[in-house]
């Protein structure tokens, strides 16, 4: 008796949704959201099942169906390497977000959430001729002082792929331009010149 | 029947109400403000009693502390209350959030919570000069980016830009040329600043030809 509305409820979810239903062996989807993937090479298992390469975006779901009242328990087996392990050569890069990743699935999961942490690499700031004080740059909001004695600033790390645009904010008394001040990092880091004449 | 009379009475002083048996019961109307930084914010209750409310700046965790207020005018039992802002703080904008209108009486306890946050602003100015596919401008590497592109049915170039990400109060902004267009060089003047108050659409991007 109460099975019954629940069975049309997930015949109707499974109308809503976009992928087919039939395929593996229940009838309720297993799946969620991904922060931080923009590089392929995310690998997840439910129950220790099929190995299912993510597609680079926010969402996903387990192409392999569950039935009703089944467990679920997602597992990242293996992370994007643009992503950063909490050891070295580890593959929690991306993690299932601690209290989502298990259950059981009545209707259709969509709750499980994967969380990648991306890699960061430096963005330098090579300061040629001579500078004074006061003088200021910026990466948008992220701003650092530039001291007369500093030859090198290290601008906030960014991940592979970020765009960015080093700019000057404050130069009193001094004329100070960023050469080639915008690019996008790659997985090394990346430097640009700061150039000053001080009058 | 009397019993269950009693019952609700003392429930009802349990739950922190005014005595029953009678009288009339007035009630103080207040609650919290959330994220207050700056001075200026005024409230009001019923659009009258203008009540000042002063920030208690940071907690040793760094965190914005709350404020606990309260109108000095009571309301009676059964009539309206509506919190409201009259005037914003300096550099925040603040909104009721939950509670902040009701008949007093009706729940147990009054919290009418009010959130303010700092102002932000967009970004943009005008471009001249733009006649090609290709200008990618930037604010940084959080501060989004902006495409020029060209309308689909007059064939021009667009000549104003506003980013689509906003610069909160107090917070630096950037706006570089990350592409530049095919066959053109374009400069940025007037992009980097601090927001303070206002929009800034005075940035000013000029393009020409590569020789």
């Amino acid at each position: 008796m109460i099975r019954s509305p629940l069975r049309a409820g997930i015949a109707l979810a499974c109308a809503l949704s976009l992928s087919a239903c039939g395929g593996g062996d229940g009838d309720v989807f297993v799946g969620g959201t991904i922060s931080g993937y923009t590089k392929s090479g995310l690998v997840l298992t439910n129950n220790d099942g099929p190995r299912y390469e993510v597609p680079v975006g926010t969402t996903f779901v387990f192409p392999d169906l569950v039935e009703t009242d089944a467990t679920y328990n997602v597992k990242v087996v293996a992370s994007p390497d643009n992503t950063q392990p909490s050891t070295p050569g580890g593959t929690d890069g991306c993690k299932v977000v601690e209290g989502t990743g298990t259950g059981k699935a009545v209707f259709s999961i969509s709750s499980v959430q994967v969380v990648c942490t991306l890699k960061t690499f430096p963005l330098t700031v090579r300061v040629n001729g001579s500078h004074a004080a006061g003088l200021e740059i910026v990466n948008g909001s992220d701003r650092k002082a530039v001291a007369p004695t500093d030859t090198v600033v290290q601008m906030s790390q960014i991940p592979e792929g970020a765009v960015y645009g080093v700019a000057v904010l404050a130069a009193p008394g001094q004329t100070c331009t960023v050469a080639n001040g915008s690019g996008t990092m790659d997985n090394v880091g990346k430097t640009v010149d700061l150039n000053c004449t001080t009058p | 029947m009397k019993k269950s009379i009693l019952a609700l009475c003392a429930l009802t002083v349990a739950g922190g109400l005014s005595a029953c048996g009678g009288g009339t019961s007035s009630y103080t109307i207040g609650g919290v403000v959330a994220g207050l930084q700056y001075p200026g914010l005024v409230l009001q209750n019923n659009l009258a009693n203008d009540l000042p409310i002063t920030p208690l700046g940071r907690d040793a965790s760094g965190n914005i502390q709350n404020v606990t207020y309260s109108f000095p005018n009571e309301v009676d039992y059964g009539e309206p209350y509506s919190v409201s802002v009259k005037t914003n703080p300096q550099h925040q904008t603040c909104s009721t959030s939950s509670g902040t209108a009701d008949t007093a009486g009706r729940l147990s306890s009054i919290n009418a919570v009010i959130v303010c946050s700092l102002v932000v602003n967009t970004i943009g100015g005008t471009v001249r000069g733009l006649a090609a596919d290709g200008l990618v401008l930037t604010n940084g590497s959080a501060g989004g980016t902006f495409t020029f592109t060209k309308d689909a049915t007059s064939g021009a170039y667009p000549s104003t830009f506003t980013f689509i990400n906003g610069v909160t109060y107090g917070q630096t902004y950037g706006v570089t040329v990350l592409t530049q267009p095919t066959g053109q060089t374009c400069s940025v003047a007037g992009g980097v600043g601090t927001m303070d108050d206002n929009k800034v659409d005075t940035i000013v991007v000029t393009c020409v030809n590569n020789s």
